[in-house]
């Protein structure tokens, strides 16, 4: 392995977050956060930390409580999906309800545009999907399986 | 097959730790089974069920031992709106065998629906990743 390098001789791609780069052959890992508006609704321009890897937040058609990421790309297969949701002080509301991982299509819903796609719902605590509270925070792990890679 | 055209698994850029991530069919009648594992390269010796386990439970036995489980998480796709999680159970970093030199680690799995083992549904999706510390190196 290579030892990273620093100062002026830093690789940006070193000093960039991790998304869009990895050193598992085959594997990217798509993480970020993103906190939804004063609605409960989650934005493309919410998120953080993407490395732009992300195309777009969608909840357009979508029942109320689901939203959807859709990158920029699409992939052999999702290898591992997560999403965490933050539950800040003092009230922790929400606690017990949280997102889940909804469907998820490696090349998309739609043929005409080709490009990884997973939703997530959020779950009440009766198993309900329901809208979330507004300026929740959460974050998100996609670990895709890039196109020209094989499985056993 | 050449480095570069497999998944991830077996692979790591963390000294002494092997990312596996794979996903788990559940199969016609709701079973786990080998069958049903893909994108572990060849990692996962077997998918272990019944032998008195709840149904819906499923053990997840490695070709070797580990020194422990650093991470283990599970996540069910719910593609339709079937209730229900994929919950972690306990592991065996050193299989159920210690001295059994065949035994495998051992991480346990169970699908629950509200609040009680269940059978999945067939065909459900599961997305699992093990993050494991490999044998000869030290933890502090």
């Amino acid at each position: 392995m290579c030892r990273p390098k620093t100062g002026a001789r830093a690789n940006v791609a070193q000093l960039g977050t991790i998304a869009r780069r990895t050193t598992t052959p085959g594997i990217v890992h798509v993480v970020f956060e993103m906190t939804s508006d004063g609605t409960g609704v989650f934005k493309t321009s919410d998120i953080k930390g993407d490395n732009d890897y992300v195309k777009a937040i969608v909840t357009d058609g979508l029942p109320t409580g689901v939203f959807a990421v859709t990158l920029k790309t699409k992939c052999v297969r999702f290898a591992y999906i997560d999403i965490s949701t933050q539950h800040p002080a003092p009230t922790y509301y929400g606690a017990g309800a949280k997102f889940i991982v909804g469907a998820a299509f490696p090349e998309g819903p739609n043929p005409d545009q080709p490009v990884a796609f997973a939703s997530f719902r959020y779950r009440d605590t009766t198993d309900t999907i329901v809208a979330p509270p507004p300026n929740l925070t959460v974050t998100v792990r996609l670990d895709v399986q890039t196109m020209q890679t094989r499985t056993r | 097959m050449a480095y570069g055209q497999m998944t991830s698994t077996m692979m790591t850029s963390g000294s002494g730790v092997i990312s596996i991530l794979f996903e788990i069919t559940a199969n016609d009648v709701g079973e786990f089974t080998i069958a049903g594992v893909k994108g572990d390269a060849g990692i996962i010796k077997n998918i272990i069920t019944g032998g008195g386990a709840p149904p819906g439970v499923f053990f997840v036995e490695l070709r070797m031992k580990v020194i422990r489980f650093l991470y283990a998480h599970g996540q069910m796709i719910h593609s339709s709106g079937v209730p229900g999680d994929l919950y972690m159970g306990p592991n065996a970093p050193r299989g159920f065998d210690e001295n059994d030199r065949n035994a495998g680690a051992v991480q346990i799995f169970a699908y629950v629906e509200g609040g009680v083992n269940a059978v999945p549904a067939p065909g459900t999706v599961f997305l699992c990743c093990l993050d494991v510390q490999t044998e000869n190196w030290g933890t502090r």
